[in-house]
């Protein structure tokens, strides 16, 4: 479970303001937000490297402030960014996972298939297809076996067989039980993925939706409304 | 561990493409045929000595008698340890001879009537030392750089372990790789000697691992250097901080610390004005000797009262010269001092400062060179007096009977190294603190 409880953050402006979320096991949510950097800095609270905050932050009811080490363990991050070494192979970043994880030989050797591994593994990141790296990145994170899942706009810009694989993926972390809390700035796709949507506006959380409720109201509307910068 | 060891290995395999190997190829086969260069250099040394010190003694032969040879004088040779392949010119001396005679001359110079005038000069980067400055700096200050500007892979990888063993695991795996890069290669130029029959001793061993670590704390430097240029914000900027730290310390803060010392050189007595003194001194007792005795006949066997004047010579003009000599050497002396302490505030000429040192062909060792050649000429005045105003020979012997007329420079250290050592090494704390809190601020988005 993923909360926040009056949240605020004061950079030079108020980035974050009285953020009150609840993400509950199985949940998934869409915070839209008009400024990237309050995405930015809130991502940067979840993973401890901003504490100017004020308010709560409890990642299964433990205090990110005050115990990030165990919040860390069960945070798994997706980001949207391609900032890797290009000469890295693959294979060198499986293997490193594997290490790092306590997958089995079973569930590795499924994941060496299922990433058709045999053939990419000494491909270097650099030479890889934008929806192959997404999916290696995909099934990598989720070996770290944590239940909550920050994820940020990982499927902008991607075909739509990608997005409706990334899609049946959520839902099956949902049934597993994992919070999902999705980032973006993408409102035609969020209710596609998520069962309630957050605007965010100026850091301030404006409104909040079910996903049935919003794919009756026009997307464009609540885009000039809520996420376009004027 | 488990952590070290993973990240260790990924870093390694990423490291070990054809990329990064055939750039490390190319700063091999460069700086090997940099060290064949300095082999080739010092075989050039070694077999002019065997003629230097032939025509030498075929000179005495000319003379026909004392009064010719102490006019005339001898040379003496600067001959440069072995170690000296490395550092062919990185160091302050390229090639020295001196010339004494038994009046006032002390000549220390550097000829350029013959194919000398071609030689490599002094303060160029073409030698393995030069070349380990110019692109090893060049090389770490990138792969420091490159391994801090993947923030996706940073951050991902951060997900797996807490910030400072990650931070600490990709410094000290890249570390790793290149300080066994550096001995690897320093290992193939040894090889390279070995086939070329140069023999080190086991002084010049120890020097050479002294020089190893100056090279490594260097390279070490500059990596650090290069980790926090990769922790901005900009790429760019980054890219931009690594080629002006480059420029900066490879460049313009040597030429800096020389302009400096060479304006603080002012201050000693030029040697004109020495020669001048020395010359007036002799020309005292050339007068004295004239009023005294009249004018010497070559020919004619030493008077008591010409032993006596000779004598007096020898107890006051000869120590009033050496006093002379005496005071400029401790007027570059104390020089030499200042251009250590400068030199060791910066890395860079802190290393070329040991370099010059390590060399042989450094300060130090042109102090004492002149330091010899005083002892010696005194011994030549010496030895000139006793032939010349005491036996009766016919013949004139040679000075020289072994070689003494050779100066075996030997490795050293320049004063205060440890203290170069100490300060580089807080260089490098402070960089790497700097780093890691960067590198904590790099991977927030």
């Amino acid at each position: 479970m993923i909360k926040t409880d009056k949240l605020n953050l004061k950079k030079k402006i108020l980035e974050i303001s009285q953020l009150d979320l609840q993400i509950n096991e199985g949940e998934s949510y869409v915070l839209l937000s008009s400024k990237e950097r309050s995405i930015d800095h809130l991502i940067n609270i979840f993973f401890g490297m901003e504490r100017g905050f004020t308010g709560t932050v409890h990642i299964d009811h433990v205090d990110i402030r005050f115990n990030w080490k165990e919040c860390s363990k069960r945070i798994v991050y997706l980001g949207n960014g391609r900032q890797w070494p290009p000469d890295m192979k693959i294979g060198a970043l499986v293997s490193f996972c594997k290490k790092k994880t306590d997958i089995s030989e079973d569930e590795f050797e499924e994941l060496y298939i299922s990433l058709n591994m045999e053939n990419i593994r000494q491909v270097k990141i650099g030479e890889l297809e934008e929806v192959v790296w997404r999916n290696i990145l995909f099934a990598l994170a989720q070996l770290k076996k944590g239940k909550n899942y920050i994820v940020h706009d990982f499927a902008r810009g991607m075909p739509l067989d990608f997005n409706l694989k990334f899609k049946k993926s959520l839902a099956r972390l949902k049934k597993e039980g994992c919070s999902i809390l999705y980032l973006s700035d993408d409102v035609f796709f969020a209710p596609e993925i998520g069962d309630r949507i957050g605007f965010m506006k100026k850091g301030k959380l404006l409104l909040e939706l079910k996903a049935s409720k919003m794919k009756k109201m026009s997307l464009r509307e609540l885009y000039f409304q809520f996420l376009a910068e004027r | 561990m488990k952590t070290f060891k993973a990240i260790y290995v990924m870093e390694f395999r990423c490291l070990l493409n054809k990329k990064t190997m055939g750039l490390l190829l190319v700063f091999i086969l460069l700086s090997l045929y940099l060290v064949q260069m300095g082999i080739k250099n010092y075989k050039t040394i070694i077999e002019n000595k065997k003629e230097f010190q032939d025509f030498e003694l075929l000179k005495v032969k000319q003379y026909i008698n004392y009064g010719q040879y102490g006019a005339y004088g001898f040379r003496l040779l600067f001959l440069p340890s072995p170690l000296s392949v490395y550092f062919v010119n990185s160091s302050a001396i390229t090639e020295l001879t001196s010339n004494v005679d038994a009046g006032e001359k002390l000549n220390i110079y550097n000829s350029f009537k013959d194919r000398t005038l071609f030689a490599g000069k002094s303060g160029g980067f073409q030698d393995f030392s030069g070349i380990m400055l110019l692109l090893g700096s060049l090389l770490m200050l990138y792969f420091g750089y490159e391994s801090m500007i993947h923030k996706d892979y940073l951050r991902f990888m951060a997900g797996f372990t807490s910030h400072r063993k990650l931070f600490i695991s990709i410094v000290s795996s890249r570390g790793l790789i290149f300080i066994l890069f550096f001995l690897f290669n320093t290992g193939l130029s040894l090889l390279l000697l070995k086939i070329n029959d140069i023999v080190l001793s086991g002084n010049e061993y120890t020097y050479l691992v002294i020089y190893l670590g100056t090279l490594l704390l260097l390279m070490v430097f500059f990596f650090a250097l290069g980790t926090i240029a990769g922790s901005l914000k900009s790429r760019f900027a980054g890219f931009v901080t690594i080629i002006a730290a480059w420029f900066a310390l490879v460049f313009l803060v040597p030429s800096v610390v020389n302009t400096i010392i060479s304006h603080r050189a002012e201050d000693i007595g030029s040697n004109h004005h020495l020669e001048l003194e020395k010359l007036k001194t002799l020309m005292d007792f050339e007068k004295r000797a004239i009023k005294k005795a009249g004018f010497l006949n070559v020919n004619k066997r030493q008077t008591e009262s010409e032993r006596e004047l000779i004598e007096t010579y020898w107890k006051k003009e000869v120590k009033e010269i050496q006093a002379f000599e005496k005071k400029l050497e401790r007027e570059m002396e104390k020089n030499i001092r200042r251009f250590q302490e400068l030199s060791f505030l910066f890395p860079s000429t802190f290393y070329l400062a040991t370099c010059n040192e390590i060399s042989s062909k450094g300060y130090e060792n042109f102090i004492t060179f002149f330091d010899y050649i005083q002892k010696l000429k005194r011994k030549f005045v010496r030895f000139f007096i006793d032939k010349r105003y005491y036996s009766s020979h016919s013949e004139v012997e040679s000075f020289v009977t072994g070689d003494e007329n050779l100066f075996r420079a030997k490795t050293r250290l320049p004063g205060g190294f440890l203290k170069g050592v100490l300060l580089i090494l807080a260089y490098i704390a402070v960089l790497f603190a700097i780093s890691f809190v960067r590198f904590k601020k790099s991977v927030r988005l």
